[in-house]
């Protein structure tokens, strides 16, 4: 007799499969509390009998109590990214200009700083011989060049040290200073480069009596 | 009750229900069942209650548990029983072949009482005295990792379908949204809920047995 599960009532609304069990669909509605009377009470009689119908809602029950968990989680994970973006959008939103400007600022000075500091190319002094003038060819260097100049000083009085002065073609001082007397003649070096002319570099006693002039053609 | 012999109710039957008969009864059928049953009780026949807990007390622990927790689950369901038989013995029961009914209606009524038995205790009692048993409703750790295999399982699930079928399962299972709702709202038929949800459960139960299986060779190897 109790070989056979009584069939769910001859008014039952709820859906039933074939075998007069309850559906999946009414098992899954009684465990998230959604079947109201009288389904629910024909569904809750039901399983008073049915251990077939009991084991499938506990597995119903595990089912949706596992979905719900995932959803939630998903759902506040999503929150999370979305809350955590809108904060940084608004963030850049408000400032961006302002960091931008900032940068560009920064960038900008490390350059200007960069090229302040950086040094003058290191290059190598222009080197030239100069002669007696009168009657020796005229020597040339390039404008701008520092000048590593040797004079020939054969013939003139021996002196250790000789005033120095290089004039423009129109007598104008443009150097003047010191230099020593070596084997070969003197070795002058001049720091600044000069521009474009003819110029005389003279060398003299130390009574400032003129001794040689040399000319010297920068292009 | 006097001369109401309870050593077969008190002492715990195999609850074992046969399994049940695919074609099923007839409703016509079951009645006659359950009024047959109910004469034999009336006449504290030992074989009828013997029937009644091997019928019912399965699905009544099951009930009771669900609604309660495992907490004295027994004595629950030997109280249930008891007023069960009692009230059939005083002829209470008018319509014997509602004896499913019947019983499904004194669970319900010991589930609110115990519920409300509990929410009397707690507004009464300050503190608890010492040396009380407070039950822990919290899962054992196996319980829990198993609770969390499954929701990673189903994390699996939710992550493999698009982001509108996602958001259409979360609507139902974690909004609780009725269908009709979320079919108007998200521009679905009913058989297309349906199907969504029945691939869901499927690739759920899928990987649940893949997970399973995975394991059992690694326990094997």
């Amino acid at each position: 007799m109790w070989g056979s599960v009584p069939h769910l009532g001859s008014g039952a609304v709820m859906q039933t499969r074939k075998s007069g069990h309850a559906s999946d669909e009414a098992l899954e509605k009684y465990a998230m509390h959604s079947l109201a009377e009288p389904a629910l009470a024909e569904i809750e009689e039901h399983l008073l009998v049915c251990s077939q119908c009991q084991q499938q809602l506990d597995e119903i029950d595990t089912y949706v109590s596992a979905m719900r968990s995932a959803a939630k989680r998903l759902d506040q994970e999503d929150e999370s990214r979305k809350h955590y973006w809108t904060h940084v959008s608004r963030v850049l939103t408000f400032r961006r200009f302002g960091w931008a400007m900032a940068v560009t600022a920064l960038v900008l000075g490390a350059v200007a700083w960069r090229i302040a500091t950086k040094p003058d190319r290191v290059v190598e002094p222009f080197a030239l011989v100069l002669e007696a003038s009168r009657g020796s060819g005229i020597q040339h260097a390039p404008e701008g060049r520092r000048l590593a100049l040797r004079l020939d000083t054969q013939g003139l009085a021996s002196f250790s040290s000789y005033p120095l002065e290089v004039v423009d073609e129109s007598g104008h001082l443009q150097y003047e200073s010191q230099v020593r007397a070596e084997q070969s003649g003197v070795r002058a070096s001049l720091p600044v480069g000069l521009h474009r002319g003819t110029y005389f570099i003279r060398l003299y006693s130390p009574s400032r009596e003129l001794l040689r002039e040399y000319g010297l053609q920068i292009d | 009750m006097s001369g109401f012999n309870t050593e077969g109710l008190s002492a715990p039957l195999e609850t074992s229900v046969t399994p049940a008969d695919p074609s099923g009864s007839s409703p016509e059928t079951a009645g006659t069942h359950w009024v047959d049953l109910v004469e034999r009780i009336k006449t504290q026949d030992q074989s009828g209650m013997e029937e009644l807990y091997k019928v019912f007390s399965r699905g009544v622990r099951f009930y009771l548990c669900r609604q309660l927790g495992p907490q004295d689950l027994e004595d629950k369901v030997h109280d249930t029983f008891l007023i069960v038989v009692q009230a059939v013995c005083r002829g209470e029961l008018r319509e014997p072949e509602r004896l499913m009914g019947f019983v499904r209606t004194v669970v319900r009524r010991q589930v609110a009482a115990h519920i409300d038995q509990a929410v009397h205790t707690r507004r009464q009692q300050v503190g608890l005295e010492t040396g009380s048993v407070v039950v822990d409703l919290n899962r054992n750790p196996e319980q829990s990792a198993i609770q969390q295999q499954h929701e990673q399982i189903a994390q699996r699930v939710l992550h493999s379908i698009s982001k509108r079928d996602r958001e259409i399962l979360t609507r139902f299972y974690l909004l609780e949204q009725p269908q009709e709702q979320i079919c108007e709202q998200m521009n679905l038929t009913e058989t297309q809920f349906r199907l969504l949800k029945s691939r869901a459960k499927a690739r759920f139960g899928e990987l649940g047995k893949r997970r399973l299986g995975r394991r059992a060779a690694a326990h094997c190897s």
